[in-house]
């Protein structure tokens, strides 16, 4: 049974440019998905779509079910950019999900768990630009979860980091989610952090873009980064690749 | 290092009585004579009675004009239809002296108080309209779309995200318009008054009364530096 499944999805921006075509896509509750394909051909766009914060010109989205008409809770969001409010600490952009809202103030839960989850104790005074890289995505990706979103769409999420925080953090959000048991939809541009995070990897052809193939990931978990120098780990790269050729 | 600003004002303070000293007083007061008069003016309160008209019509302007174009711009940021309609007055707002209008609004609304906070309202009204719809619709879409999922409300959306993202904006706009208002609030009591600081110095200048002009150039300079820092103080709002 998938948890979010697309069917058809098209999407033509109103300049003309048709970004989708005929997107299928379907996602299983708990696992983990990483969209890979050219740049411009529309991952960033099928994203929105599934959030609801764009509405597809033909086809459509469930989530459970349900089909999405705009943008609800129980989706997380993260970008490239940590898109953290400047004037906000690090504990109050974690705490701004929770204002938002009609029933905002409710159930507003404590953060101290969800802080020292992504290791930013000691930080939660801090302002954004007293923060290193890794550690305003660290503090978008607490945003993220506070929530407690049942799926959880990641934009190039890494790509503004160097390799080396890359890895950590990547590393890192594969124990945050396998404690939560959310489900992801990440979008990458490195192959090798695909495989590496995903149960499947699914790859898109250039503008319009479509699904053109899929690589099940068959390493167990959890999975650790000397898990790169594995067979299987260097035959679902080689499978990945192939299929962006 | 602190200290630096003041000894450049003491040296040229010093070099003014020195130069004044070669001239007649209705030509050029020392800063001795103007700091008498100074003086003179403020026990008297006829400086606090002038100063404090030019302030309410100056700073009545700032507000109302501000107060208005801050949800004038908001709207012209949200809205293309309005933002095309406003175009042409915002453009020509850029070329119009607003004090050339002043004779005009005269004419219209009598040479009252009402009158001179209209002009300095107008005057602030366009830039910081400009400022704060520029400073709405430079919010980075990732940060709408957070908001977004997070199914904010309008209002929240306004006083959490775009207020406090503009506020630099507005307050670079305020600054401008806190300045622009003293400056029209002088240049209305030229045209036509019987009180304010602007009138102080045309009575002044027809008395050949040169210190009395020179007490009243400093305090006007006094007052546009007070505005500056308001302004200034308003960016240190909190969210
Ligand atoms: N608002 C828009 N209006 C018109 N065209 C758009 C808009 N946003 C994106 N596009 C176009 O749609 C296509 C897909 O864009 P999208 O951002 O989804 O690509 P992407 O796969 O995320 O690319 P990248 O990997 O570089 O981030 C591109 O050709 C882009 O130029
Ligand atoms: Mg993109």
């Amino acid at each position: 049974m998938s948890f979010c499944h697309s069917i058809d999805l098209s999407l033509t921006y109103p300049n003309g440019t048709q970004a989708l075509d005929r997107v299928t896509m379907h996602v299983a509750r708990g696992e983990a998905v990483a969209l890979v394909g050219p740049s411009g051909c529309g991952k960033s766009t099928l994203l929105r779509i599934i959030a609801g914060l764009l509405r597809s010109s033909h086809g459509a989205v469930f989530l459970d079910d349900r089909q999405v008409a705009g943008p609800t809770r129980a989706t997380g969001l993260m970008f490239q950019d940590p898109a953290l409010l400047p004037w906000r600490s690090v504990e109050e952009n974690i705490r701004l999900p929770q204002e938002l809202g009609r029933q905002a103030g409710q159930g507003s839960e404590d953060v101290v768990p969800l802080i020292k989850l992504v290791g930013l104790q000691g930080f939660e005074h801090a302002l954004p630009r007293e923060l290193s890289g890794g550690m305003a995505q660290r503090t978008a990706l607490a945003r993220a979860l506070v929530t407690q979103p049942e799926l959880l769409l990641m934009d190039e999420p890494f790509g503004a980091l160097d390799a080396l925080t890359r890895e950590g953090l990547t590393a890192q959000l594969q124990t945050v989610w396998r404690d939560l048991g959310t489900t992801v939809i990440m979008v990458t541009h490195s192959i090798a952090e695909a495989v590496f995070m995903a149960d499947r990897v699914l790859v898109m052809s250039a503008r319009p873009g479509t699904i053109v193939g899929e690589v099940t990931v068959g390493l167990n978990r959890p999975r650790a980064w000397s898990t790169q120098g594995s067979p299987v780990f260097g035959s679902a790269v080689d499978a990945v690749r192939a299929l962006l050729r | 290092m602190r200290w630096l600003p003041l000894v450049g004002v003491a040296v040229a303070a010093v070099a003014w009585q020195a130069i004044s000293l070669f001239y007649p007083p209705f030509i050029l007061p020392g800063p001795v004579l103007v700091a008498g008069r100074f003086w003179e003016k403020t026990v008297d309160g006829t400086l606090a009675f002038h100063a404090s008209v030019t302030l309410a019509e100056a700073g009545l302007g700032l507000l109302g004009g501000t107060l208005i174009a801050v949800v004038a711009g908001y709207l012209v940021a949200k809205s293309a239809v309005l933002e095309r309609l406003l175009s042409p007055f915002i453009v020509a707002s850029q070329g119009i002296p607003f004090i050339a209008v002043a004779p005009l609004i005269f004419i219209w609304f009598g040479n009252g108080l009402p009158a001179k906070v209209l002009l300095c309202a107008l005057i602030v009204f366009f830039p910081v309209l400009i400022n704060v719809a520029a400073g709405i619709r430079a919010v980075p879409q990732p940060l709408r779309d957070l908001f977004a999922v997070n199914m904010a409300t309008r209002l929240q959306v306004f006083a959490k995200l775009e207020v406090p993202s503009a506020l630099p904006m507005l307050v670079a706009g305020f600054r401008v318009g806190g300045t622009l208002a003293v400056v029209g609030a002088i240049a209305a009591e030229f045209v036509s008054s019987t009180r304010g600081l602007g009138f102080l110095i045309s009575q002044g200048n027809s008395f050949y009364d040169t210190p009395l002009v020179m007490v009243s150039v400093l305090s006007i300079m006094a007052l546009a530096l007070a505005f500056y820092a308001a302004a200034g103080l308003l960016g240190k709002l909190h969210f």
